[in-house]
Formats: structure tokens, C-alpha cells, sequence
């Protein structure tokens, strides 16, 4: 327990902060820890209506299938952030599933109890509220994506731009994003196939707008990557 | 991109002449009305009414976010506008007793906009105001995330959906989404003034295409039109084309 108290502090978790010590005691009693290997399963489509999964580190992808079984991932859930609303709400159908993407851990809580906290404080129940529409935005912003006159450059620049605000560290003028996905699911989150994010990302590592390495990027110039995207600029090889 | 200001002016400018109390609004969806009694007489000191003509803009992308709508009585389109200028997608749809311009971590500024597709009439709550209301009422917050996940899912759908779909299903989709939102009147008419435009905008085509995707269904006896009126006739058929995504 001292464990899993230790780790919400180090974490700096915004609902953390806002929890009274005896709220914050319940939290504790009640987490447990929960570690997942690269590419396993946090939870299938049907067991996830009572427990709450908090990633403390790691990358988490939320997805749902397509009728023909392929994936869509619908939300890559970082360190910091809940990853699911539904066991909360207790939506009448649980379809969406979540495997991480690199090792992670979490901690799972039971939902009755993050229901009876956000009933107690209204801080927590804000914070809440605002993961969950934080979510909602970034979702209608990439259904935005799917308009035909979208080209795929604009589409994998505003990927590499949302990665970047999860997950991305300034070093100097660069930003290094750690994402942990494969080209292959980085399409699927933009609904393209893997041989058009590969040929847009080898174009803009060939113009030295960014670096990448099997599940990183490496963005040199935000402002030029930026400019690239809205069609204000062509690539000339440097 | 982004036009940013002029939502303060234009909040003071279509303040309506007299505003409805929450006690006497007539709106039975509306969140405001899942708090305690006492705390609905005091919401009525702290919202601000505005009444929007068909056209006129709720907020627009890159105006700052200072706090949530609720739609008291009309319709709205949330936008997102393209790398073409006169292009826009509409990524949702609201109408009585939904919610506009709620925040995410990090969105200080509107990543989107909001323009009334009709005469519509908006409560605007404040952050601030938004938290005493959190505070001291649960079932309110609850009933707002759980809306949110609703549309949440909804947009998932769509996202997921637009990405497989040919054109002439994705206008067929877009016109269900607006039966959906809006609904239909008692002579099965569209309950809302929408423009070939505004439905190439959901589904993201073009006017043309969505007028021939309609001359189509209507030769199958699924719609009926009579000027820019679409009335459904056979529901079930429209339903039928795109049933694999429902």
C-alpha cells in the first residue's frame, strides 16, 4: 500500500493532488497493481465494466474493432490518465478493449469507488470530467480528418502533432516523442494504410523535419513540420 | 484558421430581452435540471442567455474557452474547418438540451466552432460557476459525463465508419446521424432546415454528390423531396443500405 501511495506521489497524478488524506487512504486500500508486458492485453471487451485502469507508466492503446476484425485504436492512453470511462458510467455495452503498447503498469480501482470520490469532490469529479472531454475533443478533431479534400500529409502531421502533445519531450529546439506504436498502428489511428505513413515519414526524415526509429520520433523543426502540413512549404532535400 | 475574440461583444449583443429562468424553462433535457431545487433558482444569477439568428456563431475555432453552453431550444453544428478555406466538416450535431464548448486538459482556446443551424437559444455557465454547480450536485456531473460518452461513442463511430464506407453510404450515414439528432416530424418529415451543403459537410463530399446519393433513394422509394424537404418514407430501407456499420 505504502507501495502504491509512493507511486501517486512520484507520479504527480492530477486527481491525486485534489483527494482529501482520507480519500486518498480509500484510493490506496483499494488499487492494486497491475504490470503488462509489450502487446498484452489490459482488458478484453467484456471484463472491464467494474474496474477503473490509471496507467502510471507506459502507453496504453484503447481500440475497437472493424466488422472484418481489424483494429482501430481510438485513444493511446499515456502515464497520468485513466483509460477508460465506460466502468464508471456503466455503459450498457463494453466494446472497446485495451492492450499496451510498451511495458506498462497500472493501477486497477474498483469504479464504485471512483464514483462514490467524484460524489464526494468536486475537484475530482472536474478532473474526470475533463480527461473525458479531452477525449471527446481529440476525437471529433480527427474525425475532422476524414474529409476528402484531408491530404495524408496533413493527416500524419497533426498525428505526429497529437503524439507530441502526449507524449513528446522538448530537448532543445527538438521534440522527442515516444510512442511505442508501429507504423502499422500509427496508420490505423488515421485510418491509412502503413505503406503511406511510411512513405510521408521517410520523405520528411529525408528533408531532416524528423528522425524516427522503430517506435520513436525525433521532430526537428515543429514550426517547419507545421508549415509542411498546412501546404505553405515544399521539401527540398537538405 | 483560428478567429480569435468577439465572443465577449457578441454575448452582451444577443443578450435576449428577458431571460428564462431555469425554474420555468420548459427544456426537460437539460442537464441543470438533474440539480437540487435550490441550487436551479440560483443557476438563474449566474448564466448568461444569448438567442442566435440561423448562421450566427456560438464560439469559433480559436476563441477562449470560459465556459460550457447548454442548448435551452435549437440546433447547432460543430465545425472543424479543412486546409481549404471555404471548406468545412461537421464533426457533431446539437440540439435541445445538449452541451457545447466543454473543456479538455490543455484546450484553453475552442479547437473547433459552433454555428446555429436555426433560431437557437443558449445558456452560457462560466468555469468558475461551473465548479460551484460540480460541487454541490452529483447527479449533474454524472449525467453530463455520461452524455459525453454517448457522443463520445457516436463520433467514434463515425470516425471509424467514414474511414470504409463508399460516398454514396456515407451520405446515406449522414442522413440517419440527422434523424438521429434532430428527428423527424409527425409527417415523417426531417425536423430541421438542412442545405445538400450542410450534409456534404457530414459526410464529407460534395453538394453534388449528396444530390445524387438522394435522387438514388428517392427512385428506391426510401425519401421523398420537395424543394431542399426530405421526407422519409421508408426508414427501415435507409437503415437497410448501411446496415453493416450499425
Amino acid at each position: 500500500m505504502t507501495e502504491i501511495r509512493e507511486i501517486l506521489q512520484q507520479n504527480e497524478a492530477p486527481f491525486w493532488k485534489v483527494l482529501t488524506e482520507s480519500q486518498q487512504r480509500q484510493f490506496v486500500d483499494n488499487a492494486r497493481i497491475q504490470t503488462t508486458e509489450t502487446r498484452q492485453s489490459v482488458y478484453e471487451p467484456s471484463n472491464a465494466i467494474h474496474v477503473m485502469h490509471y496507467v502510471v507508466s507506459g502507453r496504453v492503446k484503447v481500440c475497437r474493432h472493424f466488422g472484418d476484425l481489424r483494429e482501430m485504436i481510438v485513444d493511446l492512453v499515456p502515464d497520468g490518465k485513466f483509460v477508460s470511462f465506460q466502468p464508471i458510467l456503466q455503459m450498457p455495452d463494453q466494446i472497446e478493449y485495451a492492450d499496451s503498447v510498451m511495458a506498462s503498469t497500472m493501477l486497477q480501482v474498483n469504479a464504485t469507488l471512483i464514483k462514490d470520490l467524484m460524489n464526494e469532490n468536486a475537484k475530482f469529479s472536474l478532473v474526470m470530467f475533463e480527461q473525458l472531454a479531452n477525449r471527446h475533443n481529440k476525437v471529433n478533431r480527427k474525425l475532422s480528418l476524414v474529409h476528402p479534400t484531408v491530404l495524408i500529409r496533413q493527416q500524419i502531421v497533426f498525428l505526429i502533432l497529437e503524439l507530441a502533445e502526449s507524449f513528446g519531450r522538448q530537448v532543445g529546439y527538438e521534440i522527442v516523442i515516444e510512442h511505442g506504436l508501429s507504423q502499422r498502428e500509427m496508420a490505423s489511428m488515421i485510418h491509412r494504410t502503413r505503406q503511406s505513413v511510411t512513405g510521408i515519414l521517410r520523405q520528411l526524415k529525408n528533408v531532416n523535419i524528423i528522425n524516427y526509429t522503430r517506435k520513436s520520433i525525433l521532430v526537428r523543426d515543429v514550426d517547419q513540420l507545421k508549415r509542411w502540413g498546412d501546404g505553405e512549404e515544399t521539401l527540398h532535400a537538405k | 484558421m483560428g478567429r480569435r475574440g468577439g465572443n465577449t461583444t457578441r454575448q452582451i449583443r444577443l443578450m435576449p430581452r428577458k431571460k428564462i429562468k431555469c425554474g420555468e424553462c420548459t427544456n426537460a433535457q437539460c442537464f441543470v435540471k438533474r440539480c437540487n431545487f435550490d441550487f436551479i433558482t440560483s443557476i438563474d444569477d449566474k448564466k448568461n442567455q444569448l438567442v442566435l439568428k440561423k448562421g450566427q456563431p456560438v464560439f469559433q475555432e480559436g476563441d477562449h474557452v470560459f465556459g460550457i453552453y447548454f442548448i435551452q431550444k435549437g440546433k447547432v453544428k460543430v465545425v472543424s474547418s479543412t486546409s481549404q478555406e471555404d471548406v468545412q466538416q461537421i464533426v457533431r450535431l446539437a440540439t435541445d438540451g445538449h452541451l457545447l464548448g466543454h473543456r479538455g486538459y490543455g484546450n484553453e482556446t475552442y479547437p473547433i466552432g459552433a454555428i446555429a443551424m436555426d433560431e437557437t437559444k443558449v445558456c452560457f455557465i462560466d468555469n468558475n460557476n461551473l465548479l460551484e454547480i460540480f460541487k454541490a450536485n452529483f447527479d449533474f456531473v454524472y449525467a453530463i459525463m455520461m452524455f459525453y460518452s454517448t457522443e463520445l461513442r457516436k463520433s467514434e463511430d463515425r470516425t471509424k465508419n467514414f474511414g470504409r464506407m463508399t460516398v454514396n453510404e456515407k451520405v446515406i450515414f449522414s442522413l440517419l446521424y440527422l434523424i438521429d439528432t434532430f428527428g423527424l416530424d409527425s409527417n415523417n418529415l426531417f425536423n430541421a432546415v438542412v442545405s445538400r451543403q450542410e450534409i456534404a459537410d457530414i459526410a464529407g463530399t460534395n453538394a453534388d454528390q449528396v444530390s445524387r446519393t438522394i435522387s438514388q433513394l428517392r427512385d428506391l422509394g426510401h425519401i421523398s423531396t420537395k424543394g431542399s424537404a426530405i421526407l422519409v418514407n421508408d426508414l427501415d430501407g435507409l437503415k437497410s443500405v448501411v446496415r453493416k456499420y450499425l
